[in-house]
């Protein structure tokens, strides 16, 4: 029987994860080193498993409130006022997710209407685009590019905004590019954003891991908190992707709609993870903080790498990713990172697998281990130079 | 060059050093961008400021394997005018069976960790060398019966399988 038949025409239509044939490739290999992981290779800090066992041994094995403990809604108030500038009441203007990936998907789903459009800045996480699919919106990417650093500038959003512009999504600093903007600069993406009349929803994930400058929150400017949804979560900094927990915060009314969805499908984020939340919140920030400075000294690394061996890299200033130019091997993006893997053995993620303007680069996650970083760079030297040769 | 102790930690290659990864001097001097020779001379710098006191392997032996029996003791000391607890600290510090001195507030003065090949040579330690001298007021000995954690490794505990996915988002 042709089951197909039975799926949605939208989903039908979408496209496969350019991350995932990748790994399927990946996955077959031995002996790979990969820059390919999207996560810390940090292991969770102890302290923060400690108090998940904890909780476990006492108990906590119920449903929460739908928007989540209140203890960990208060200490994700004091947090983001301490770091952020920005203040939420607890009781109704946080609510406590499964990661941001689900944050973005009930806040796509509570405020996209059918063929509303969302601007979003490309290269970017994988499932932006996607995920304003599903919604029945319609994706408007706004190219970044590597002589601004990757940066997004009010001037590309201006080029690409169109009438019927609702949302403005933004990844700051970003996946996969390690872009990032300066406060000047989001300044004048909220001015764009104030006279387009748009509502911002800012993925905020990588904002511990800004390395010079400092992180500035679109959010904490003056008259921006009325109108973004302010996400965030554990993963990234905190070295917690497997537990699945992260918060969106935001006016109490869309924070209301975005819990409607929420509790009809998710109910609540798992207890335990909320536990190991409040931890991470209230003594995680020396762990944090080491390991912030571990991927500074590695990013410094593998870009300085990088330029020696002739692929060009912008400075991320923030995140654990390197964003290479290859097109100077005469090879595209794909080509290359499957050439690679073959010839060397080093998996780095083709830049398209994160849109279209992600063409002729190719991401390279440097949360991994110096020597195995070490090793990766003078196979991708070794690799560089045989194609050249070649030529 | 001298260090306080905040220029000390902001330097580099004691970054590296303290962040535990075992690199090898070819191995930082890339990480750093510095020439091999440059980390040599660096560390043999460290060592002449004193900073860098030397290195020691962290073995995990089973304990009949290690042939070596360590206790703690707790020491009483009187102080001396002018010296305090130094002169005697020291002088305790010294001899080859003491691997750590510390000068702890609380009950008593000296916590000194000690080794030896056997029960009897350590405590014939105690007994002989280090409650005689004049100035030790009283020792109280703890042997070690099994070790869980040393110097920020845990023993017993096997690494973790990587699962970890090979290309994630």
């Amino acid at each position: 029987m042709d089951t197909n038949r039975f799926i949605a025409r939208h989903v039908i239509d979408l496209p496969k994860s350019g991350i995932r044939d990748f790994f399927e490739v990946v996955s077959k290999m031995q002996d790979v080193i990969s820059l390919g992981i999207g996560e810390p290779d940090f292991d969770t800090p102890w302290h923060i498993r400690e108090a998940a066992i904890y909780a476990l041994e006492k108990g906590k094995t119920h449903y929460t409130s739908n928007l989540g403990l209140i203890e960990l809604r208060r200490a994700i108030n004091r947090y983001v006022e301490k770091n952020f500038g920005i203040s939420y009441r607890p009781e109704d203007e946080i609510l406590v997710t499964v990661g941001v990936s689900e944050a973005l998907d009930i806040a796509f789903r509570a405020l996209v209407n059918p063929g509303d459009k969302v601007m979003f800045h490309q290269p970017c996480y994988v499932s932006y685009h996607p995920s304003i699919t599903l919604t029945h919106g319609m994706a408007v990417p706004v190219p970044t590019y590597a002589k601004d650093n990757f940066a997004l500038t009010a001037g590309a959003l201006r080029a690409a905004w169109q009438p019927g512009c609702k949302l403005l999504m933004l990844n700051l600093p970003c996946n996969p590019t390690g872009g990032t903007c300066d406060r000047k600069q989001i300044e004048a993406i909220a001015k764009f954003a104030v006279e387009k009349d748009l509502l911002v929803l800012s993925d905020e994930i990588y904002s511990e891991l800004t390395f010079e400058g400092g992180h500035v929150s679109i959010a904490g400017l003056p008259g921006m908190k009325e109108r973004t949804v302010f996400l965030h979560g554990f993963s990234k900094a905190f070295a917690m992707t497997g537990w699945r927990i992260g918060y969106a915060c935001g006016p109490a009314t869309l924070v209301e709609a975005m819990m409607k969805v929420h509790q009809y499908s998710m109910m609540c984020a798992s207890i335990i993870s909320q536990e190991g939340a409040i931890e991470a919140l209230v003594r995680g920030e020396d762990a944090m903080k080491a390991m912030r400075e571990q991927y500074q000294r590695r990013r410094d690394f593998i870009v300085r790498r990088f330029n020696e061996i002739g692929l060009k890299c912008h400075l991320p200033r923030g995140s654990f990713y390197a964003f290479p130019d290859v097109s100077k091997t005469g090879l595209n993006e794909k080509d290359f990172a499957l050439g690679l893997l073959q010839a060397e053995k080093v998996a780095m993620v083709p830049g398209t697998a994160f849109g279209e303007n992600g063409a002729g680069f190719c991401r390279a996650c440097f949360a991994t281990g110096y020597d195995q970083l070490i090793e990766a760079a003078d196979r991708i030297e070794r690799h560089v130079q045989k194609l050249a040769a070649k030529r | 060059m001298d260090f306080c102790e905040t220029d000390a930690l902001m330097n580099p290659l004691i970054k590296l050093l303290l962040e535990g990864g075992g690199l090898s001097t070819a191995q930082m001097a890339q990480v750093l961008n510095l020439t091999e020779a440059e980390v040599n001379r660096q560390l043999d710098q460290f060592k002449k400021d004193r900073l860098l006191l030397g290195w020691r392997p962290v073995l995990n032996l089973a304990e009949e394997d290690a042939g070596v029996v360590r206790a703690v003791i707790e020491v009483k000391i009187t102080p001396e005018r002018g010296g305090g607890f130094n002169r005697l600290a020291e002088r305790i510090s010294r001899f080859d069976e003491v691997e750590s001195c510390y000068l702890m507030s609380g009950g008593y003065d000296l916590l000194v960790f000690v080794n030896g090949s056997s029960l009897q040579k350590v405590a014939g330690f105690v007994s002989e060398k280090l409650s005689t001298i004049e100035g030790v007021l009283s020792t109280a000995t703890h042997f070690l019966l099994r070790t869980y954690k040393e110097q920020g490794f845990l023993l017993d505990v096997k690494a973790a399988e990587n699962d970890r996915l090979k290309v994630a988002p």
